[in-house]
């Protein structure tokens, strides 16, 4: 048992220190996604309405669609967190979109932004890197890893029950942080292996491609139709009737949910003889991502088809229902976020505790071990926080419509993220302890900073967005707020120790 | 050193091919036993990563890493060739 105890703790260590900046990545990108329509709203002022829950008509929506015809559209209904009716639409290159008020019917102005849906969630499951589908790769192999350090953590902490009620401040700094990974790591534990379970088997077909190469000769294509129940026809190549009533189609799939309402309707063949219209349930209503769309012939709004999912795609909805938490629940969505931020404690924990228990003893060797580990440890955990600031200051500070040295503004605000990434691991290498107390003063100020500007560029300020009912804003700010404070209080604690050396350096960072 | 990196090459790569083997297997019987295609392939995607786990440890505590890749070489083997004669 001590063997296997030791060649756990080997895989422990290493699989940590190797992948414990991709994992913060994914984890704190996770955390932010949580809350990734409220970030929206803060990012992208003019989308800040009040959410009437009434039920919206999208007859008028169907002239500006059929502009995007043949390619692909859809209309996606308002929810509380998204208050706007959009219409989405592929372009040659890639995907669009427009937004109107539901009540007005007014287009909504635009700017140019991925904001948090578009960028942290994909960053989060494919890290933009879409050559060879790297990114999906390394984000696997991190959920991976987190089950391999969550059940062999299980395994070589002893006494998991004495120590779940254990927080020592002792003279030793190294043992408060262990005491906090491992608390950390207990109080989480359930939570980080459904996580990273579910987050795998959302794309599992994928991350093992022997079984779609066994069963369906490789086609992502044939796979999905089967076992999602998705219906098409060919296009007839002759223009057809025009699109009937939307609205009296989505009656009639509401009718067969028992009244759910609808969240996504899209377009097939638009303009053709051959055209179908999708109408999706929504996924507010419960844990398992509802996947059993109505098919309408466009031109008579008969019904062609109604899917109905396997069992076992059923369960596997269900788990990835879990990882997105697009069910209307806001107590666990507060809870999601606790827990996503507790699993980033436990992460820059356990990189501390690599970093000061070896600090000491690399110096004497002369080993660039910790001096390498520390700028990866900086740059990956407070530097990807400073990193995540400046893409909400460069958010509120760019006017729409700038372009520069040919990047769109959108992808402006995306530079900004990366090169702030950057620099901060830069700084890490060379500042190295001194710089965990610089990126937190940064952050305290980067955060405030944001909120401030938030006021400044649209005159949101707290008062008025609490008045007002718009928790999306408000939320944004006051955990920003909040997060200025906490990050302010660690760079305090952490000078202080300089002046009193003797009480270690971790134990001021954490106590 | 060489004998850590082979050990890393079983964990990562080992324990990945073995458990690719018995998915592929897996997508390849239980249609013969009446499930779907789709259901076989959802229901293994989701096991997958539960074997992949149990292999991968199993790799990283057993002493004889010879055991270890003589294991992995003989799931390969047998699932490659039941993929072969089911589906071939």
């Amino acid at each position: 048992m001590e063997n296997v105890r030791a060649s756990l703790n080997w895989l422990h260590t290493w699989t940590g220190l190797v992948l414990g900046a991709l994992l913060f990545a994914v984890f704190w990108t996770g955390t932010l996604c949580v809350f990734d329509r409220e970030i929206d709203r803060w990012m992208m002022p003019s989308t800040r309405l009040a959410y009437a829950d009434e039920p919206v008509s999208i007859d008028w929506l169907r002239e500006e669609g059929q502009k995007f015809a043949p390619r692909p559209w859809a209309v996606v209904m308002p929810t509380p967190r998204d208050p706007f009716v959009w219409i989405g639409y592929r372009t040659a290159t890639g995907f669009n979109r427009k937004l109107y008020d539901p009540i007005s019917h007014r287009e909504l102005p635009q700017l140019d932004t991925w904001a948090a849906s578009r960028f942290f969630f994909p960053f989060h499951y494919m890290l933009h890197i879409r050559a060879w589908d790297l990114g999906a790769w390394l984000v696997g192999l991190a959920g991976m890893a987190m089950l391999v350090l969550c059940v062999s953590g299980a395994i070589i902490h002893r006494k998991i029950f004495t120590d779940f009620f254990t927080l020592r401040r002792p003279r030793q700094p190294q043992r408060l942080i262990l005491d906090l990974h491992n608390t950390a790591g207990t109080l989480g534990l359930i939570f980080f292996i459904v996580m990273s379970y579910s987050g795998l088997t959302i794309v599992a077909a994928n991350y093992l491609p022997a079984g779609l190469m066994v069963a369906f000769k490789g086609s992502r294509l044939a796979h999905v139709t089967e076992a999602y129940d998705v219906y098409s026809r060919p296009k007839l190549d002759k223009p057809g009737p025009p699109l009937a009533s939307l609205d009296a189609m989505v009656a009639t799939a509401q009718r067969e949910w028992g009244g759910l309402k609808p969240n996504i309707i899209r377009v097939w063949n638009g303009g053709d003889a051959n055209a179908v219209v999708e109408v999706r349930p929504s996924i507010e209503r419960e844990v398992m991502m509802r996947g059993d769309p109505t098919y309408f012939d466009a031109a008579t709004g008969t019904v062609l088809h109604r899917s109905r999912l396997p069992a076992m795609t059923d369960v596997q909805q269900f788990l990835t229902g879990l990882h997105f938490i697009q069910f209307r629940h806001w107590t666990l969505r507060w809870i999601y976020f606790a827990l996503g931020l507790l699993g980033c404690l436990l992460i820059a924990t356990g990189f501390l505790f690599w970093l000061e228990s070896r600090r000491k003893a690399h110096a004497a060797a002369g080993l660039p071990g910790v001096r390498i580990a520390e700028g990866f440890a900086v740059g990956g955990t407070t530097g990807l926080v400073v990193a995540t600031l400046a893409y909400l200051i460069t958010n509120r500070l760019l006017p729409a419509g700038t372009t520069w040295l040919g990047g769109q503004r959108y992808e402006l605000e995306i530079w900004a993220f990366f090169a702030v990434w950057a620099l901060s691991c830069g700084h890490g290498w060379v500042r190295a302890r001194a710089a965990w107390v610089e990126q937190c003063w940064l952050a305290a100020g980067a955060a405030v900073t944001a909120v401030a500007l938030n006021w400044i560029t649209t005159g949101d300020h707290l008062v008025r967005t609490l008045a007002r009912g718009n928790w999306a804003v408000a939320g944004v700010d006051l955990m920003l707020l909040a997060g200025a404070v906490a990050a302010a209080v660690t760079a305090w604690r952490l000078t202080r120790r300089r002046v009193a050396p003797r009480r270690g350096f971790t134990h001021e960072v954490l106590s | 050193m060489a004998e850590k990196l082979v050990r890393l090459a079983a964990v990562l790569l080992g324990a990945y091919a073995a458990t690719s083997a018995l998915v592929a297997a897996a997508c390849a019987l239980l249609p013969l036993a009446g499930m779907t295609k789709a259901d076989a392939l959802t229901l293994c995607g989701m096991l997958g990563f539960l074997v992949y786990l149990v292999l991968a440890f199993w790799a990283a505590i057993e002493r004889r890493l010879a055991v270890v890749w003589g294991c992995f070489a003989g799931v390969v083997l047998v699932g490659a060739s039941a993929v072969a004669a089911i589906v071939l």
